[in-house]
């Protein structure tokens, strides 16, 4: 059962509930989401401030990384003053700062599926929220291998994933969601685990392409947590050379090593499963 | 023969060419792609890397190749 909107929720809202898509359940339905945001760099600053104000009311970031001078230009929460410090712990500071309807909640941890597992264990809510297909999983992640190791932790918890990068003017964008749209396949259908030649270290990058790729994925996790349309089922390609976006139809390759046998066990079992552990 | 478009460039092609030997052409054209590192698209639909030696390019496909991003 939800919660009912506060007087003061639904004026703060109110520009948001006006929409026949999101209404006042939608409101309150995202005020009970529960969003894990993998990597608060560039994309994870951005997207965070989006969802929590927007209403998410539960929100994790992990990462274990510590602010630099050169991150600044793009990952916005952060200042000069914080220089070394924790990624999360000050992103949590800001957040909570300005959205106190949404819980923030921090891991200072790479991602690992032990990690991910041991945060669920450690949040009773969170944890529900995952056997139950109401947590969904964003990946701001710097590097492929984490990329494929959230793909496959979500793939294996049936979880959905919206997955945002970015490097140079090229940009991609993509939901998997094996349980509502097992059709288009996952992340490893279209990527192997090689390093790719280009990334933001060598390549650089502007913080508005960032910026853009990061309220894409920002409204596609909105949209998908609302329901509105039908589930995504392409890669978006961005190109902030010319400003122009891209959609391609992905397929599952019925060969891939992490989403060909997903469809079989329910969420709930895996999940008791992997918890187990 | 057929013509085959790969990154909009038209190229000339046997029948019977599959989409991993068109790609195999396209890696050796652009030394900045590598063929086990790049995702393929065929006609705005993407075609899994364990199809393309079965894919038999048709007339006038429109074939794209283009490379994973991964930074954040």
């Amino acid at each position: 059962m939800q919660t009912p909107l506060t007087k003061t929720q639904f004026i703060q809202y109110y520009r948001q509930i006006l929409l026949p898509e999101v209404a006042e359940s939608g409101q309150q339905q995202l005020l009970n989401s529960h969003v894990l945001i993998v990597g608060v760099g560039g994309l994870g600053t951005h997207v965070a401030q989006q969802l929590v104000a927007a209403g998410i009311g539960h929100l994790y970031l992990m990462d274990d990384d510590t602010v630099e001078l050169s991150n600044l230009p793009r990952q916005v929460l952060f200042g000069p003053q914080d220089i070394g410090q924790h990624k999360v712990r000050i992103a949590q500071q800001q957040l909570q700062q300005h959205c106190p309807d949404s819980e923030v909640l921090t891991c200072l941890s790479r991602f690992t599926p032990e990690s991910a597992t041991l945060l669920l264990q450690q949040h009773n809510k969170l944890q529900q929220a995952a056997m139950h297909g109401q947590l969904f999983v964003l990946d701001c992640s710097d590097n492929m291998l984490t990329r494929h190791i959230v793909n496959q932790w979500c793939v294996s918890l049936q979880l959905p994933l919206i997955s945002a990068a970015i490097s140079s003017f090229a940009g991609q964008l993509l939901l998997v969601d094996v349980k509502n749209s097992g059709s288009a396949g996952c992340y490893r259908c279209i990527y192997t685990e090689q390093e790719p030649s280009q990334n933001c270290q060598s390549m650089g990058v502007l913080g508005p392409a960032v910026a853009v790729m990061a309220s894409q994925q920002a409204l596609l996790t909105l949209k998908h947590i609302l329901g509105i349309g039908v589930v995504d089922n392409h890669l978006h390609l961005f190109d902030g050379f010319n400003l122009s976006w891209r959609q391609i139809k992905r397929q599952r390759d019925l060969q891939c090593p992490v989403c060909q046998t997903s469809a079989a066990p329910t969420t709930q079992t895996i999940c008791q499963e992997e918890l187990s552990l | 023969m057929m013509t085959v478009y790969l990154n909009n460039q038209p190229l000339l092609l046997p029948m019977d060419t599959s989409l991993q030997a068109l790609l195999q052409q396209g890696v050796q054209l652009n030394p900045t792609l590598e063929l086990n590192n790049v995702a393929a698209v065929v006609n705005q639909q993407l075609v899994p890397k364990s199809t393309w030696q079965h894919y038999q390019c048709q007339p006038n496909d429109q074939v794209e190749l283009f490379s994973p991003v991964a930074g954040g």
